[in-house]
């Protein structure tokens, strides 16, 4: 029994050594646009679009691009392989999952956020 | 207001019951027709509650705040039903429901057990903190009450805001009710585990509770499969799983309570792993307890397409406090017997399937970990990438089929490494050859290949294991004096029904979707009723047909033949879909997936409200044409600002082909230009200067537009002489144009450019009706006299080949037949269990006791370990 219970320990340290390395190398901060052009590491970016500078939907490459200001003020320029993400235009912020490269934020992930409709005022 | 009142009776009578119970477990046996009673009012004051809710979304009461919220009138039937759960209050309103449905069915059962009092009681909490949840934020508040100040009381509103369009189909009615059964039925091993420890009866419980167990997991696992279905079938981003959290959160009390299953077999073997199984249990209502935590509370806010909103502090306090008393609770519970359950089970050698069963539950553990860790993340704001998910489930599909197959040449107790080898190298050959033909058939990649290995194996062994299981016992034999007529009808249904679904398979080329057509428009139905007609004849005057096939043991090989077909599904759609954008023009037909198939767009079709159908025709090499019908919708859910995008999708029996409009657009025709209010553009090569000034769009031309009506919008721009906008004399225009959203017509009134023979014409007008300013109009120019060609509508589509798809959906339906196969063996051997404690108890019980009450605080208890029964 006693052997059973070691190589089950050094399985189980094992996996758990896999599964550590897996997450440091998987795992996402929440950020902004300054710290993630520092680092240069996948970050995940909340914020809104700047309606000012409208967004672009390129269907021969695939690629959409907008312009993004972060939670913290930062406005950088995003482009996201994909179609715009439904309810963009209304959604009162916008999260992107991606990197800064050459001075653009390239997103491999965006979600809206739909204005909610649990909250708010029913005045009608 | 009935419901509340309702609500709170429930409230009250649960708690109340819970207490009465507890007293009755510590020896007050007098108490328990009173805490029956009471259990049996909460029951029925959720009804009412249930059945109130109901009838006011039937009714359309849009002055209560739910049902403003989520109903409209435009809904059909089964939505509107289903609007009953389609947010926080209601979704707790189904899980008390289904909680107290369950009830009626746990009394008795725990009765015959003796443990009446103590699983009530924990049940009856759990039922309490539902019914607390509903009280504190009940889905019978008024819209006065729930927006004290805005709205005036008394008003009720014309019509509610509806569901969200994307949820608006058929999958919401039979998706969410499953995955809430499920997590109901996991309180019932939950109570029975803390039975077991209150009581220090570490073994009966198994035996009771596991039929319950697989149920839940029989139930959950097909809801959280409709769940991947209903997003693949309606969301057009081509995938059925994505990790999200919210997703995650059904995933993780399923994969726990799988890995219980596993163990529990072995301690009803053995008597060991104790600690294993009562911990696994507390676990799965504990992931339970934390899933709805995660997706209610918004902590994901950030994390999750589809988690709800933020609910307020005081439910966010409840379901935080509530997850504590339970899981804490529990867990201090299970600390504190922790030296009693230090129980040594019946030996069993290294090689046995006992080992292999706690290797696989280890396995399912391990995947709950990551998945775990995934979903918590966001809690301390991070995230991880979804190919962590992917990453470590490598690793533990292979090592879990393996595993899974070797179990099964694996004797109880002990077995030899030769019989292990030689019972596994049919499977272990086959799976070699097969992965062999699979690098052959191009899969290079390592990864999939011991996957696809693995599954094999697993799926070989399993195959062999059930047809062994049949061997000798298999026929078929007819007699026409055997069984009764109604018998007979059912027999010649069974057949009927299956030959049937054969044919309809077979007429239908594997598309599922023209079931209904093919019976109903095709008059299937009608053949087949005859055909239905004549073998019932045939069996009346010849006898039925009946297959001797033992099914009683099956559950186990059918669930993970199910398994085994399910990952070589996975891997086919993850390693062989392939992916192309395809922009058509119109009438055009252009080439796609290397030649493969031409691609045409063939027309559009406009339906009310606002969808747009695309026909896109699909012709093969062997010059076969379908058409898959990608939709493109606009819904007041989000003000008509952008589309909802469903896919087209063409079925095949081996393979899926999956449509989804990614953009339109126009080619050719007259030159457009747009402007924003203010802004101003030249034409005609620079000699005259267009400039928008304002838009005219009144109110009951937009009553009109709702309305579905002709409406007509104007434009009023200013046409100046050269480019240069300074000069004196700009002459203003008016342009409009008439439309109708329900049938797409446009008329375009146009005006003549002063002193030209061109035209101007109002194509669109964006107006923004929060800032006028950024209103925008899209306007043309062209020669009426020489006018140029039709512009021609184009969409973009994202194509996908969807190889074997129907093996990933199908494999989960073997597995859920698995389930159930398994349920109903174990549902027996509980019952067979308890009668034979019940009848132990009346032998071993004194005469004088025999009219008390059955509940003593000490009843009989189920033998601890079973008698092992013949098997493989």
């Amino acid at each position: 029994m006693k052997k059973k219970h070691i190589i089950a320990l050094v399985v189980a340290l094992l996996f758990i050594g896999v599964a550590a390395f897996a997450l440091v190398d998987n795992k996402i901060d929440y950020s902004d646009f300054a710290s993630a052009q520092n680092t240069g590491k996948r970050v995940q970016v909340s914020g809104s679009w700047v309606k000012e500078n409208n967004y672009n939907y390129d269907a021969k490459s695939n690629i959409f691009s907008f312009t993004m200001k972060d939670h913290k003020g930062n406005v950088l320029p995003v482009k996201f392989e994909g179609m715009k993400p439904n309810n963009f235009e209304t959604a009162p912020s916008v999260v992107c999952v991606g990197k800064v490269e050459n001075g653009m934020f390239m997103a491999s992930d965006i979600q809206t956020k739909c204005p909610s409709r649990y909250e708010g005022s029913n005045k009608e | 207001m009935v419901g509340s009142v309702a609500m709170g009776v429930v409230l009250a009578a649960s708690l109340v019951a819970c207490i009465l119970y507890v007293l009755v477990a510590r020896g007050r046996t007098e108490l328990l027709t009173a805490a029956r009673i009471t259990t049996h009012v909460a029951i029925w004051a959720q009804f009412v509650a249930a059945g109130t809710l109901l009838y006011l979304i039937f009714n359309y009461r849009f002055d209560i705040n739910y049902i403003y919220e989520h109903v409209s009138r435009s809904l059909s039937k089964p939505l509107l039903f289903a609007c009953f759960y389609a947010s926080q209050e209601g979704s707790f309103m189904l899980w008390a429901l289904l909680t107290a449905i369950v009830a009626i069915f746990l009394i008795p059962y725990a009765q015959r057990q003796r443990v009446e009092a103590p699983v009530m009681a924990v049940y009856l909490g759990v039922f309490g903190f539902l019914a607390l949840m509903l009280v504190a934020k009940s889905p019978f508040t008024t819209i006065y009450a729930a927006h004290p100040g805005d709205v005036m009381a008394g008003f009720i509103p014309p019509d509610g805001r509806g569901l969200n369009p994307s949820l608006e189909n058929l999958w919401i009615v039979i998706h969410p009710p499953m995955l809430f059964t499920g997590f109901t039925l996991l309180a019932v091993p939950f109570a029975f585990a803390v039975t077991g420890l209150i009581r220090k009866d570490f073994q009966g419980w198994v035996t009771t509770s596991l039929p319950w167990t697989l149920g839940a997991g029989m139930i959950l696992g097909f809801g959280i499969m409709l769940g991947g279905f209903w997003a693949y079938e309606t969301l057009g981003w081509g995938g059925y799983w994505g990790w999200d959290p919210v997703e995650n959160a059904s995933l993780l009390p399923w994969l726990i309570t799988v890995a219980g299953t596993h163990t529990m077999l072995t301690q009803k073997r053995t008597g060991g792993l104790v600690k294993t199984n009562i911990g696994m249990t507390l676990l799965a209502y504990a992931l339970v307890l934390y899933a709805s935590f995660l997706t209610r509370s918004g902590v994901l806010g950030d994390a999750s397409v589809h988690s709800f909103a933020d609910p307020g502090y005081v439910a966010f306090a409840l379901l935080l406090y509530g997850m504590i008393f339970f899981v804490g609770g529990s867990f201090a519970l299970f600390l504190w017997r922790w030296r009693a359950m230090n129980v040594r089970g019946k030996d069993y050698k290294v090689l046995s399937r006992e080992t292999a069963l706690s290797i696989g539950s280890a396995l399912l553990g391990a995947s709950t970990l990551v998945v775990f860790i995934g979903t918590s993340a966001p809690l301390i704001k991070k995230k991880v990438d979804i190919s962590f998910y992917g990453d470590l489930h490598v690793p533990i599909a292979i090592l879990m089929m393996l595993v899974n197959g070797l179990s099964l040449v694996l004797k109880w107790r002990q077995s030899g490494w030769q019989e292990m080898l030689r019972k596994g190298a049919w499977g272990f050959g086959l799976a070699l050859l097969g992965a062999i033909g699979l690098y052959f058939a191009g899969l290079d990649d390592i990864k999939f290949l011991a996957i696809g290995f693995s599954a094999l194996f697993s799926l070989f062994i399993n195959i062999e294991v059930a047809l062994n299981l049949f061997r000798g016992k298999v026929g078929v034999k007819m007699d026409a004096s055997a069984g009764s007529m109604k018998q007979k009808i059912w027999s010649a249904f069974k057949w009927s029904f299956s030959i049937g679904l054969v044919a309809l398979l077979i007429f239908s080329k594997g598309d599922y979707y023209k079931f209904g057509q093919i019976i109903v428009d095709d008059a299937g139905g009608f053949y087949w009723l005859g055909f239905f007609l004549i073998v019932t004849a045939a069996f009346m005057i010849l006898g039925a047909p009946s297959f001797r096939l033992d099914k009683r043991f099956i559950g186990a090989y059918v669930a993970h033949i199910g398994l085994g077909l399910f990952l070589l599904g996975v891997i086919a759609t993850t390693r062989y879909e392939k992916k192309e954008f395809v922009k058509l023009v119109q009438g055009k037909p252009v080439k796609a997936f290397g030649g493969k198939y031409t691609l045409s767009f063939d027309s559009t079709e406009i339906t009310p409200p606002e969808n747009y159908y695309f026909h896109v025709g699909v012709h093969d090499q062997a010059g076969n044409v379908a058409l898959a019908k990608p939709l493109w919708f606009w819904t007041a859910f989000n003000n008509h600002t952008d589309p909802i995008a469903n896919p087209g999708i063409l079925k095949y029996g081996s393979k899926d082909l999956y449509f989804t409009v990614v953009a339109t657009d126009q080619e050719g025709g007259i030159p457009h230009d747009s402007l924003v209010r203010g802004q101003a553009v030249t034409i005609l090569g620079g000699k005259k200067t267009v400039k928008f000034v304002d838009f005219d769009f009144p109110p009951e031309e937009m009553a009109k537009m709702r309305q579905q009506q002709d409406f007509r919008v104007k434009a009023r721009v200013e046409v100046f002489e050269g480019k240069d906008t300074t000069s004196a004399n700009p002459v203003p225009l008016e342009i409009s144009v008439t439309r109708n959203l329900s049938t797409g017509e446009a008329h375009q009134e146009d005006v003549v450019v002063p002193n030209t023979a061109y035209h101007l014409q109002l194509a669109e007008l964006r107006p923004d009706l929060s800032d006028r300013s950024k209103s925008k109009i899209i306007f043309a120019w062209f020669d009426k006299n020489n006018p140029p060609p039709k512009p021609v509508p184009t969409i973009t589509v994202e194509a996908f080949v969807k190889p074997f798809i129907n093996a990933v959906w199908g494999g989960i339906l073997i597995v859920v037949l698995g389930f159930y196969y398994s349920v109903l063996r174990r549902r027996r051997e509980a019952l067979v269990a308890i009668d034979r404690a019940e009848r132990a108890y009346e032998k071993s019980k004194p005469q004088s006791e025999g009219l008390k009450d059955p509940i003593a605080s000490e009843g009989a208890r189920i033998s601890p370990v079973e008698a092992p029964k013949k098997l493989s």
